[in-house]
């Protein structure tokens, strides 16, 4: 069976004012489907870029990314918008919700570009949120809601979609410890329910839960790093 | 169905910035808002003008004498006497009646009085068949017989408006002093209503016999020929053969010009109205420009909207969204934003048209072609377009890592 995400040797380089800037080298990296993994490491370590193309939102300079054994090196902006849309979720440190809309369309917003009829996207998200327990907030717009509620919105819109992959970065960096604590159970329990999970994160706390820890420091993976809980 | 949802996306994001969008489309609504406040007075006024002329007939055809400014100067007056009338009466085939008035007091008319009350009134001096040419229908009394103009009878038929302004409550019977002259009242005329805001009912008809005796036998006074032909189609021929009869009538040479002006109620409509169609469109084309200006404004809050909603943009893309959608739901929103100022200047100038000619007294009610319509809606729809592509482009042309990292 093939694995769900594998990277060869993927690098990332920027050109700035002549110089060659490398973000990541050469990373290999296989993650399995239901892997609940945390990707820690300083300020720019590379763990950004690296969720970036995970996330399909770059592409990388060189090397291999297979998602579901399929190369996504050389897709097109297109291509990679319809992956993000049908594979990955993303949950963002500062929420990302749009202001103007009520919770449930926030959570319905990636099914409106996968063109999903009205009446399934309103089913859809009136169950991804209340998989997160927000049931009673469907009407309400983020500025009506608290920091852990939002996120909650957020994580629901990132299950809506039902993607192979939930990106998260730093998704409590914005949050009060004990809210903190209460979406690191969430993210569990969506491992526990057969969800595939990377958090980016330099909180070792958070780290600490996860299953599997990849530790990053000057654009590659640091040897004898890749933690196992047993 | 993704389209659909970028509109309404679009109509959403223009509401909660609903200020800000209505500043933004003021350009567009004060453009088109005078294009239509413009058209719908300058088209009302012709179409009632129209009406007007057809009511004339489009049988009918206008002989008057053409005096040149210049040749007037030099005291050369150009007239149609009583004799071309009976010359054309007796020799033009193909015309059905034919009437010849002429003002004894002058174009401009002249204080008429009645008991305690006076006016200004146009005074004619008219062959019986006049009122058959003018197709006047009679409302109390009679008209002008051909036995009062044998008998010069000192009787006159007034026009609708003449008993208001004269306060004649019974006016069959009553008298008309004009300038030292009595006349008495046999018959009132149907209304006719106003052209450019001129009652059309504030004459008064006397025989034309009547009306001779008063010029004391100068032959000066140049007389209006009216008359209908049988059939429309011979239209121009019979104007040919009035032409040449009137020629003939005048020894004119090869040489010379016309010293008269043959009109047909049809040609004077349709002059009028392409005059009017031209005036529409030049003073739309100029105003026009104002929508221009509108839609920079659009464009300039769009461009600024762009910026400040650059992490949204970059959110829809991580969540899916592709190029054309970002681009679409731009496009919409600056569509919308000059469409939707386009209705609101839509109905602004229709106002402010009807206001106008409901104010200044006597003036036709103002219209609104649907060609105006969709002109004003299609150019400031088409101004959106044009003015949101720019600010579009560079929403859809957004990377989302960069634009998610914007703050």
């Amino acid at each position: 069976m093939t694995s769900l995400i594998q990277l060869k040797g993927v690098s990332k380089y920027y050109d700035m004012a002549g110089e060659r800037y490398s973000a990541i080298n050469g990373i290999d990296l296989t993650i399995e489907k239901n892997e609940y993994i945390a990707c820690i490491g300083p300020s720019g370590s590379g763990k950004s870029t690296l969720m970036n193309i995970l996330g399909c939102l770059d592409k990388p300079s060189a090397g291999r990314y297979l998602l579901k054994g399929n190369d996504i090196s050389e897709s097109n902006d297109d291509e990679l918008a319809l992956l993000r849309n049908q594979e990955i979720g993303f949950v963002f440190q500062n929420f990302q919700l749009l202001p103007r809309l009520t919770a449930i369309e926030n959570v319905m917003l990636p099914l409106v570009y996968r063109g999903t009829r009205l009446r399934e996207r309103m089913e859809r998200a009136r169950d991804a949120l209340a998989s997160v327990g927000l049931s009673h907030r469907e009407r309400h717009l983020p500025n009506q809601l608290s920091g852990g509620q939002r996120q909650r919105v957020a994580i629901a819109r990132a299950l809506c979609a039902r993607p192979s992959l939930l990106l998260a970065d730093e998704p409590t960096g914005n949050l009060d410890s004990s809210t903190a604590t209460e979406i690191m159970a969430l993210f569990d329990l969506l491992h526990q329910q057969g969800n595939t999970l990377v958090l980016v994160t330099h909180s070792e706390e958070v780290a600490a839960r996860c299953l599997k820890r990849i530790r990053m420091l000057d654009g590659i993976i640091q040897a004898g790093h890749l933690d196992l809980d047993s | 169905m993704i389209l659909l949802e970028c509109l309404l996306s679009a109509w959403k994001n223009i509401r909660t910035q609903g200020l800000r969008s209505l500043l933004s489309t003021i350009g567009i609504i004060i453009g088109v808002a005078s294009v239509i406040a413009v058209i719908s007075i300058v088209q009302g006024l012709s179409r009632s003008l129209a009406e007007n002329f057809d009511r004339l007939g489009a049988n009918s055809i206008v002989i008057e004498a053409k005096n040149e400014p210049e040749e007037l100067t030099k005291g050369r007056v150009n007239y149609l006497s009583f004799r071309d009338y009976e010359q054309i009466k007796r020799h033009t085939e193909g015309v059905t009646v034919i009437a010849a008035s002429f003002d004894p007091y002058g174009a401009f008319g002249i204080e008429a009085k009645s008991g305690r009350y006076s006016g200004f009134l146009t005074v004619k001096a008219v062959t019986p068949t006049y009122q058959d040419v003018q197709q006047l229908s009679v409302e109390l009394g009679r008209v002008i017989r051909e036995s009062d103009n044998q008998s010069r009878r000192k009787i006159c038929v007034i026009g609708n408006a003449v008993k208001e302004k004269l306060k004649l409550h019974d006016p069959i019977g009553e008298f008309l002093e004009i300038q030292g002259e009595w006349y008495k009242i046999v018959g009132v005329m149907e209304a006719r209503g106003t052209i450019f805001g001129v009652n059309q009912d504030s004459y008064v008809l006397l025989p034309f016999s009547v009306g001779e005796a008063l010029l004391h036998n100068q032959e000066s006074e140049s007389l209006t020929i009216t008359l209908n032909i049988v059939n429309q189609s011979q239209q121009e021929i019979v104007q040919g053969r009035l032409r040449r009869l009137l020629r003939k009538q005048h020894k004119l040479a090869n040489s010379q010009a016309d010293d008269f002006i043959i009109q047909s109620a049809q040609q004077l409509a349709v002059a009028f109205s392409s005059i009017m169609n031209t005036t529409s469109l030049v003073l739309s084309g100029i105003v026009g420009i104002s929508l221009l200006v509108g839609g920079v404004g659009i464009m300039n809050m769009m461009l600024i909207s762009v910026t400040e909603r650059t992490r949204e943009i970059g959110l829809l893309k991580a969540l899916g969204a592709k190029r054309r959608h970002i681009l679409f739901q731009f496009l919409f929103e600056a569509m919308t934003l000059s469409s939707v100022g386009g209705c609101m200047g839509l109905m602004i100038g229709y106002g402010l048209g009807m206001g106008f000619s409901h104010f200044v007294p006597d003036f036709p009610a103002a219209y609104v072609p649907g060609w105006a319509i969709v002109l004003a809606l299609g150019f400031s729809t088409t101004v959106g377009l044009l003015f949101g592509i720019i600010p579009a482009v560079k929403a859809a042309g957004l990377e989302p890592i960069d634009a998610l990292r914007y703050e």
